[in-house]
């Protein structure tokens, strides 16, 4: 990959903090965590240790991610569903995609 | 490949972990106590189940990272040897104000960690059937009273032993008649098995001056408990715009710690710790990073090298694509 100049990098990164920070209220709205977005970290896993959600929380954020960012997850982007940066991955990938057959 | 290294992530190990933290809190108050200190919320945890959380320093930072355990008796705080100082000094604290009874099982219990993707099945055939029913979180008491707990700290399968100390030469002697004298190994590896799952140590990992929220650790943290430790200082806290703790990766073998890291002449975070990953071929560093660049996915050319800015974890071990293939 080639390196980045400062000034892409910051504002790649501040277009990624704010989908990330929408995943985040997402999250929080539909599974009515009891939580603000500062208190959720960007590495946070979904699962177990993290915020310990469980396998009936994946279906609820699996509706949501697809509700609220207009993306189909599919069986096999299921192993993405593990860390809020991982769906972000996941949201940005696919919303690349989109565009790009768009 | 480091033969410590070698034998955890790609086979199995085991770990005599005699010298870290095994501490007993029992009584009336035990439980109100502890939760007076620790950012999770230990009046949900019931017997059979293990917490990781931290203590909270008063400053908001980090005091303690350590993991509890419900059991019959009460808990038990299992932690890294370098968490032994600060656990107590607060444990210390908790006694003047509370009915409690702390214990430190260090010189008369044995603490061994079999770990590694084919340590499960030596588990198994070593120590019984029940060990395959103990998940992630929880803890069981075998046979002889030894606890055998599934706690995590590099993403590999881990079941950590606990037990009277005249028991250890016979768990040990059981273990290696269902593996091999070959998967006795020391920690030497931890401190880069758990940059690369980006699971810090305090005492290597956390600056003093650094909050939970630049760490990264306010998952550990219930902030809905009324009695939370230091609870405005983390609010005043919470809102600061300093570094966030970032994994990278470096393209250079020889990547030094505690250093500035800078782009195009310009100091962008600070090198905490750095590793050689013999995994990723690549060095692996935990870094304080900017808050405006502290994203996965940017490649930088830096003072260190080419780095670029990843998830945690840096891969999937394979007792957990292990685990995934089974799943499916």
């Amino acid at each position: 990959m080639t390196p980045l100049i400062l000034e892409q990098a910051r504002a790649i990164a501040a277009e990624r903090q704010c989908i990330t920070l929408k995943l985040k209220e997402t999250l929080i709205d539909c599974l009515a965590l009891e939580k603000e977005p500062t208190d959720i970290p960007d590495d946070c896993l979904l699962f177990g240790v993290g915020l310990g959600l469980d396998s009936v929380d994946a279906l609820e954020i699996v509706v949501a991610i697809e509700t609220e960012f207009g993306l189909r997850v599919e069986d096999e982007h299921m192993r993405e569903i593990r860390s809020i940066n991982s769906i972000v991955d996941l949201v940005q990938n696919n919303t690349t995609q989109e565009k790009e057959v768009a | 490949m480091s033969s410590a290294y070698e034998k955890i992530r790609n086979h199995a190990g085991l770990v005599d972990l005699k010298n870290w933290v095994r501490i007993e809190i029992t009584g009336a108050d035990a439980a109100t106590a502890l939760d007076s200190v620790v950012g999770g919320n230990i009046l949900d945890l019931f017997e059979g189940k293990a917490m990781n959380t931290l203590i909270p320093s008063l400053s908001g930072g980090v005091e303690a990272i350590v993991w509890i355990l419900a059991i019959e008796a009460g808990f038990q705080i299992i932690a890294e040897p370098d968490e032994y100082a600060p656990v107590t000094a607060v444990l210390d604290e908790l006694t003047q104000n509370f009915d409690i009874c702390v214990s430190n099982l260090q010189n008369n219990t044995f603490h061994l960690l079999v770990t590694g993707p084919e340590a499960e099945k030596i588990a198994i055939a070593a120590l019984g059937d029940e060990v395959q029913s103990i998940a992630f979180l929880n803890a069981f008491e075998l046979a002889d009273g030894v606890m055998a707990a599934r706690i995590g700290f590099f993403g590999e399968y881990e079941l950590h032993l606990f037990g009277d100390a005249s028991l250890q030469d016979s768990i040990i002697a059981n273990l290696l008649s269902h593996g091999s004298s070959d998967i006795v190994t020391d920690d030497s590896a931890f401190p880069v098995m758990m940059a690369e799952m980006r699971i810090l140590n305090r005492a290597r990992d956390v600056p003093e001056d650094a909050s939970v929220f630049d760490v990264g650790l306010q998952w550990m943290i219930d902030f809905q408990k009324d009695n939370l430790r230091a609870a405005d200082a983390l609010a005043n806290r919470r809102g600061e715009k300093a570094n966030s703790c970032v994994l990278m990766v470096l393209d250079s073998k020889d990547v030094s710690a505690k250093t500035d890291i800078s782009v195009e002449g310009e100091v962008i975070g600070h090198v905490r710790s750095a590793y050689y990953s013999e995994t990723l071929n690549n060095s692996v560093a935990l870094v304080f990073l900017n808050r405006d660049l502290a994203v996965p996915g940017l490649v930088f050319e830096t003072s260190e090298g080419i780095a670029q800015t990843v998830s945690a974890p840096a891969f999937l071990s394979k007792s957990v694509l292990n685990a995934l293939g089974q799943a499916a």
